[in-house]
């Protein structure tokens, strides 16, 4: 499969009484956004605003982060199963808006959300201090359910970064990547001596509030299958997950996952990156046995020599990542396990909830538990009613000079355990 | 399949209470680990994870757990403890001391909250058992 990633720098985003894209500047006029919000009855209200890298800005509770795309060539279209039918996508050609994000925010259980800041400590651990970040905040009709909440500010998402990716139509690139795997035989007689690699990317998928969605089907229900690694790029993969901001993997980072891009920059070089296998985190026993049991078959059928292993959240799929690196490293294929830790606020207590000798090459995104103080800032977009109750914070967290003392768990993308984020060790 | 969910959440009570075995404990969350640790070395077989998914042991006061009845060997011997079940509590307990716990939540809204959580957990545990 082959994907040409048209990339539209944009430079800055502005409100204006026209929408359109001119030199590489964004302007929006929030009706020709909220008409496409508001065509959910869900959702009564949804009020925009534009935080940009440096201003004393900050966002909370965010819930999701997207990147606007368009596909202008080739089968499907972004966001298959939710704002295009479900052709399968990853080929031809499409645009993507670079340096700038839709960050989705507003309270829908009150723990779970996270917050980008866009200056200060805060800013150093979110990927998404350096993005232009056009924010809406939904606001739900009365006495709608949490889980009813959730999928409407999900699909509103989408539908914003689509019709926003739309203006990017006939516009002419700034740089054009081009991604391109081989079929099975093809792979082999091209690199022979190649070793075969291939992604194995572990989905949130624990309930409502926690579930991811692949081609528009609720993850949890799949068994582990074959992607294209451009597929994901076309938004195949897309977050309906609340929870925990710092390593929960908001839809950008499906659409611009890090591993795959080094992957591919390594194809045909060093190794021969196979395909993308997606798995699921489920919290019944026989689901997470039966997963790990076919991500294992499915690596030995490919003729693998190694594989990338990426987590979704901790706690019970820190069960799902050691099930799959046992299983996998079994079959003869060698396995990196990529996650973050819970290891106290000291950082000595034990990291993952679950360990096995297998696991012998591991990369981490931090330690979430680490304690940072944030800065007052200026200005919120949402709300601060919670921010006391997010994951990772406490009682005592918004302090009296208003201040805010919390776990690096609270903010978004902070560990992410697709290695988006910049912490690690050695 | 025969089992049954041991909770301390009255949401999951009232959705489960009369199409489920449900053991209600009013309890904490720790207690919950502990009654089912017991319950497994007297033979109970886990069938969901013991502990969550992205919430710390510590900042949530619910728990459902789905557990299989040991049946009894001859002679009225206990049925043998299931190894992963003791190793998953085991590691559920050891989790949940690792970190400080917070003060008593009070807060209805949030004391929901964290039950809609729970129960969303629960339900796809038991979706997955009851197929």
């Amino acid at each position: 499969m082959r994907l040409e990633l048209g990339k539209i720098n944009i430079t800055d985003i502005r409100f204006a009484k026209e929408s359109k894209i001119e030199q590489g500047v964004l302007y929006i006029d929030p009706d020709y956004l909220k008409p496409v919000v508001l065509e959910d009855e869900k959702i009564r209200d949804v009020v925009f605003d534009i935080a940009k890298p440096g201003e004393s800005v900050r966002i909370t509770p965010v819930k999701d982060v997207i990147e606007p795309r368009v596909k202008v060539e080739g089968r499907g279209g972004v966001f298959p199963g939710w704002t295009s039918k479900v052709d399968t996508v990853g080929s031809g050609r499409t645009l993507a808006l670079k340096g700038m994000a839709v960050v989705t925010a507003g309270k829908i259980v009150g723990f779970q959300e996270g917050i980008i800041d866009m200056t200060g400590t805060g800013a150093k651990y979110t990927p998404f201090s350096k993005t232009l970040n056009l924010c809406m905040v939904c606001e739900p009709v009365e006495g709608l359910k949490q889980h009813d909440y959730e999928a409407a500010v999900r699909k509103a998402g989408f539908r914003v970064a689509a019709k926003i990716g739309e203006l990017a139509r006939g516009l002419e690139a700034d740089e054009i990547c081009v991604y391109e795997t081989c079929g099975i035989r093809e792979g082999i007689e091209k690199y022979p001596d190649l070793p075969r690699v291939a992604y194995v990317s572990m989905l949130q998928t624990q309930g409502l509030l926690h579930d991811t969605y692949v081609y528009g089907v609720d993850a949890k229900q799949i068994i582990p299958t074959i992607l294209s690694p451009t597929e994901i790029m076309d938004g195949a993969v897309v977050s309906g997950n609340c929870v925990s901001a710092c390593d929960k993997n908001p839809t950008y980072i499906h659409q611009n996952n890090p591993v795959v891009e080094d992957l591919f920059a390594q194809h045909g070089k060093t190794l021969n990156f196979v395909c993308q296998i997606i798995t699921n985190e489920n919290v019944y026993l026989a689901d997470k046995e039966r997963s790990s049991n076919m991500t294992a078959k499915l690596c030995r059928m490919l003729d693998l020599d190694g594989v990338v292993v990426t987590q979704e959240g901790f706690g019970n799929p820190d069960t799902d990542l050691i099930m799959n690196c046992k299983k996998i490293e079994a079959e003869g294929v060698k396995t990196v396990i990529v996650t973050d830790e819970y290891a106290g606020r000291d950082g000595k207590s034990q990291s993952l909830a679950d360990a096995d000798a297998a696991a012998d090459a591991v990369v981490t995104g931090g330690n979430a538990n680490e304690v940072v103080v944030l800065p007052k800032l200026d200005k919120v977009i949402g709300t601060l009613d919670y921010v006391n109750r997010i994951a990772g914070a406490s009682e005592d967290t918004l302090r009296p000079d208003g201040t805010l003392e919390v776990e690096l768990q609270v903010i978004t993308g902070a560990t992410n355990e697709m290695g988006f984020g910049t912490l690690s060790a050695r | 399949m025969r089992y049954f969910i041991l909770t301390n959440n009255p949401l999951a009570a009232k959705e489960f209470g009369e199409t489920h075995d449900v053991r209600f404990i009013n309890c904490g969350l720790r207690d919950v680990l502990i009654k089912a640790r017991d319950l497994i070395n007297d033979g109970a077989v886990l069938l969901n994870h013991p502990l969550y998914g992205s919430v710390k042991p510590n900042e949530t006061p619910f728990r459902s757990l789905l557990l299989q009845q040991g049946i009894p060997q001859t002679g009225n011997m206990p049925a043998p403890a299931d190894p992963d079940s003791v190793r998953l509590i085991g590691n559920a307990v050891s989790a949940f001391e690792k970190f400080i716990v917070k003060k008593e939540i009070t807060d209805p809204k949030l004391l929901e909250d964290f039950q809609v959580v729970d129960l969303s957990l629960l339900r796809s545990a038991v979706e997955s058992a009851d197929r």
